[in-house]
């Protein structure tokens, strides 16, 4: 009784402290974001938090990529850029591009964002140069490839490229660069490069951020929460964004006169999602919570609307989130795989029949549906389904729909043709009936048996799946004499071992990719098989090398498409990867309290940003 | 005292280099370093990765890396976080340490005064059902599976029942338009607590005991804490800050509790102990021959003297106050060091460990370096003999 009288006096002494509601859209992060400077925020200060509370949502881009469907178009710009042409730049030969930028487009101070704006920005990176930036600057201005970015007028700005650049440095890197505003940072710039360390000296500039987007900065409490509020002078205000089934996009503002569609697709009949840009709500505020427990009692408890996290929520908040008929739970694909992989400077892993059969050995289904309960899906390519437009539906999956013993037949075969052998072979007696004897001691081909090796693999605290994927890998492996160990263990040493000095036979990790799958040139092309590298494996194939090349340097979304295409194809067979699956993304939302123009989305509404800018109230 | 003081000094510098170093080796020992981080995004380079190892320093050759950082330590620079760069670590620490001390400081101090106060009673009933069963409930909560029982708490209390907020330190609605950070709030109320303290500390320690009649004690007693907290709360009220620090407050009821509950059992049988065996010496058995009443014989005879331990026993724990308490903060959504040296490990932070370690390791060895001087100014029967503190035959 004296609790709830306490309660009751402290409850009426912080109600009269409340100031009048605002529309308000609740949010939960598990992390504090680090920085309000964008150049930390993007370089060695590089966190998904930062990203959805601060450079996400304040900076635009030239072009960006259209959510649901992720189509290239243009954003601060106003229509695609003039083809390349060859020109020379004092004796060096050089090739120009001209962007024109959307007239009226405000900054968060009420000043226009002008060519000054984009030049600035780009000759900052440069200046400074991007790979002492660090973090994600590299891929916005590659100093390979820019050379400058000219201002031809108010509205129209020339960039330099030493070479021609394909999509993944050009469309999805260059042209993808945050815009930030000259007024605010060339006085910074200006200091920094006047000191003694200019690149520390500019991440280290504390700055209230300038801001484009649907909202501007507000407050930063340090450890409890960070507010955004809407940015009056937001121009994509009413900006409407019709999506169509063909993977078509139109763009109109009735503001600000802008109207623009993809030529090839073009939009036909009615479209699959329309968004107008808001924003509808008057501020955001994202609480810091330390751990999921504390976010979902609140999200139960509508202290919040909606929670991000890059990961979704855990499996075990399920239930207990459906059983409030005020949340709503949703899922979606992402766009990211886990996989295992080999050390292919080391026999056997360097033979081809070897890693096939064991793909074919790995019955994923069984795993996802049997053992993890669906809790995972299986995958079995490089590009995931999710990632629609680039996915292979064609591609080859090693033991689909086989049984057991169909399997063990199946990698037998490929071993036996390869040249090994074995001390006790398996024995099959009905594939289709699992009637077999495992087998024991492979024999090299060149007639020296199999050594025991490890495949590094996280452990059950790391990630549980995966753990349990390793695990029945080795028994599988196991039954046809393969000496293969799990050994569990965690990220750092995994990623150590392998990314940092190639010491491994096998392990097993998992990637989070971008929409432009590039990666299938940084995870295979022999060129990026040093120490440091992202083909850790050693992968060496040069008819694959050509096709990677091609991909890196196709400058059309068809070709590049046939190119990932026939990347993906080439890699089933060869399988310098096994892709094993990914988790769909939970999240849960107060329906309550908001509405989403769309839920379905690859990666989940974490990758969009929360939909802060389109997201409405129900109250 | 001056040369126990000089040589309790020279062990506490060496303590802390050895400490240092040891921290420093054991972080260093874990696999990889903060550019392993970036391995995830295949969009960084092992170029990007060098220049960014070159900026730390992590390229340099461990015995470098090592002297630079103990001369940052005896420097008092802590130099700049690696996961934060380039903030400096003490900004990150002072900004965190606050939140901390007085969360952390509040509940080691509700929850030994709880204990002192039930350990005192349980010993002079030894034997009743109170003793069992004060004894069982704080075994009991003693040997709690402590996340658990966080979640529990804020379950009932902040969900269910609603008597107290649900988590964080602070409610983002009333603070939207404050003029002050949080952190200004927190050091107004670390200055308030030592004030406070120190009155008491003063009052208990030189004004009270010299007082002859027990009805003047009592009433110099209750206007200490009365005008003390008189003054307080006019202070808040005048400041018009009284509401946000209210706001701290209540979002401290619940992690105050829980951690309360916990600890509060190790006091209790500390002070049970110390009083079993205090109330079978012979001054004790003197004062109640001279008649004096159970409660004045309990109280001002075995208590003051039981009291040794756990004073001993108080100040080693505020001194690890400051390192706040990982499952705590993560529980109740309030980050201070223990979760910064969480996430500072996790993240190959070495400066930002090795300072929250460092600050940390200080506080404590001067815990101990106090607790040494009270125990011998408490004692009358303690001397220093030779550098060490021994009773006096």
């Amino acid at each position: 009784m004296r609790l709830r009288v306490g309660a009751v006096v402290v409850a009426a002494l912080l109600a009269l402290a409340l100031p009048a509601a605002a529309a308000t859209y609740e949010t939960a992060i598990f992390e504090e974001p680090t920085t309000l400077n964008v150049f930390a925020g993007i370089g060695p200060q590089a966190t998904v938090w930062n990203s959805y509370v601060t450079y996400g949502i304040y900076y635009g881009t030239l072009y960006g990529n259209v959510a649901p469907t992720f189509t290239w178009s243009p954003s601060l710009a106003a229509d695609v850029p003039t083809p390349f042409k060859e020109v020379t730049v004092g004796g060096q030969k050089m090739y120009t591009a001209d962007v024109s930028i959307r007239g009226g487009l405000r900054w968060a101070d009420g000043s226009l964002l002008t060519a000054d704006d984009v030049v600035f920005t780009y000759d900052t990176l440069l200046r400074f140069d991007a790979n002492k930036l660090g973090g994600n600057w590299p891929a916005y201005a590659n100093p390979d490839v820019l050379h400058k970015v000219e201002k031809l007028g108010d509205y129209r700005v020339r960039f330099y490229v030493k070479k021609i650049p394909g999509l993944s440095d050009w469309q999805y890197g260059i042209l993808q660069a945050p815009i930030v505003q000259k007024k605010v940072w060339e006085p910074i710039a200006q200091k920094a490069l006047a000191s003694e360390d200019p690149v520390k000296s500019l991440l280290a500039a504390e700055v209230t951020p300038d801001a484009i987007g649907a909202f501007k900065f507000n407050k930063w409490e340090r450890g409890a929460f960070f507010e955004n509020v809407a940015n009056p002078y937001t121009s994509f205000r009413g900006e409407t964004t019709e999506s169509f089934p063909n993977g078509a996009v139109r763009i109109t503002s009735a503001k600000t006169g802008f109207k623009w569609a993809t030529k090839d697709p073009a939009p036909t009949g009615q479209p699959e999602v329309t968004v107008i840009e808001g924003p509808y709500v008057d501020n955001v505020v994202y609480r810091i919570y330390q751990n999921q427990n504390a976010a979902i009692l609140a999200l139960l408890k509508g202290e919040v609307s909606y929670i991000f996290n890059s990961l979704g929520l855990q499996r075990g908040f399920e239930q207990q989130l459906r059983a409030n008929p005020n949340v709503e739970v949703i899922r979606n694909n992402t766009n990211g795989f886990r996989y295992i992989s080999f050390n292919m400077r080391r026999e056997p892993f360097n033979i081809k029949e070897f890693r096939q059969a064991l793909a074919t050995l790995i019955d994923r289904e069984f795993v996802t549906r049997d053992i993890l309960q669906g809790v995972a899906f299986p995958l079995a390519t490089v590009v995931p389904p999710g990632n629609a437009f680039w996915f292979n539906p064609e591609v080859k999956v090693w033991g689909q729909g086989m049984t057991r013993g169909q399997r063990i037949q199946a990698a037998v075969d490929l071993l036996k043709q390869a040249g090994f052998s074995w001390r006790k072979e398996p024995v099959i007696r009905n594939a289709e009936k699992n009637d077999y004897d495992p087998g024991e001691g492979l024999i090299l081909p060149n007639g020296q048996p199999l050594q025991p090796f490890e495949m590094l693999a996280p452990a059950p605290g790391y990630d549980p799946l995966r753990a349990t994927f390793a695990l029945w890998i080795e028994r599988w492996a196991q039954e046809v004499g393969i000496p293969l160990r799990a050994r569990l263990t965690d990220f750092n040493t995994i990623a150590t071992r392998v990314f940092d000095e190639q010491n491994f036979d096998m392990w097993m990790l998992g990637w989070s990719l971008s929409i432009y799958p590039d990666h299938i040139y940084y995870f295979f092309h022999s060129s990026q098989s040093g120490l440091g590298g992202f083909n850790a494996g050693g992968y060496n194939n040069p008819e694959f090398d050509k096709i990677a090349e091609a991909l890196k340097d196709a400058t059309t979304l068809d070709e590049a498409k046939k190119l990932v295409f026939k990347g993906q194809e080439y890699l089933a067979d060869e399988v310098p990867y096994i892709v094993l699956f990914d988790t769909p993304v939970m999240e849960a939302y107060r329906r309550d309290h908001v509405q989403y123009p769309y839920t379905k989305v690859l990666g989940g509404l974490q990758y969009v940003y929360g939909l802060q800018a389109t997201v409405k109230l129900v109250k | 005292m001056a040369r126990f003081l000089g040589i309790r000094l020279v062990q506490a510098v060496v303590t802390l280099i050895v400490y240092m170093t040891v921290t420093y080796f054991i972080l260093q020992a874990m696999p990889g370093d903060i550019t392993i981080l970036f391995t995830q995004n295949p969009r960084i380079t092992a170029e990007v990765r060098q220049e960014l190892a070159y900026r730390l320093g992590l390229d340099q050759p461990w015995y470098l890396q090592y002297l630079n950082y103990m001369k940052n330590i005896f420097t008092g620079n802590l130099g700049v976080s690696f996961s934060q760069y380039p903030r400096p670590v003490w900004d990150i620490i002072a900004e965190r340490a606050p939140r901390t001390v007085v969360l952390f400081f509040t509940a080691t101090v509700v929850s030994f005064y709880i204990g002192f106060l039930l350990g005192r009673i349980i010993a002079w009933h030894r034997g009743t059902r109170f003793d069992y069963a004060a004894t069982a409930a704080g075994v009991t909560f003693w040997t709690a599976f402590y996340p658990l029982l966080g979640l529990i708490m804020m379950w009932l209390f902040a969900y269910t029942l609603q008597l107290v907020p649900l988590n964080q330190f602070i409610t983002p609605a009333i603070w939207r338009d404050a003029r002050l950070s949080s952190n200004q709030v927190f050091g107004m109320m670390l200055a308030n607590m030592a004030l406070f303290s120190g009155l008491l500390l003063v009052g208990y320690g030189f004004g009270i005991p010299r007082i002859g009649t027990v009805s003047g004690r009592v009433l110099t007693e209750i206007g200490l804490w009365g005008g003390g907290l008189l003054a307080t709360g006019a202070w808040w009220a005048q400041s018009g800050l009284a509401r946000y620090a209210l706001d701290i407050l209540s979002h401290m009821v619940l992690p105050v509790a829980t951690l309360s509950l916990v600890s509060f059992g190790g006091s209790m049988l500390l002070m049970r102990d110390s009083m079993l065996e205090t109330i079978r010496e012979d001054y004790v058995m003197a004062a109640r021959a001279r008649g004096l009443p159970e409660r004045t014989v309990r109280d001002r005879y075995a208590a003051r003297t039981a009291l040794l331990p756990v004073i001993t026993s108080l100040t080693l724990s505020i001194g690890f106050v400051v390192s706040g308490g990982i499952v705590t903060e993560t529980v109740f959504s309030w980050p201070g060091l223990g979760l910064t040296l969480l996430e500072a490990a996790r993240l190959y932070d070495y400066p930002l460990a090795t300072g929250a370690f460092a600050f940390t390791g200080i506080f404590v060895v001067v815990a101990h370096i106090v607790a040494d001087i009270l125990h011998a100014l408490l004692d009358p029967r303690l001397r220093v003999v030779g550098g060490e503190v021994t009773a006096a035959e």
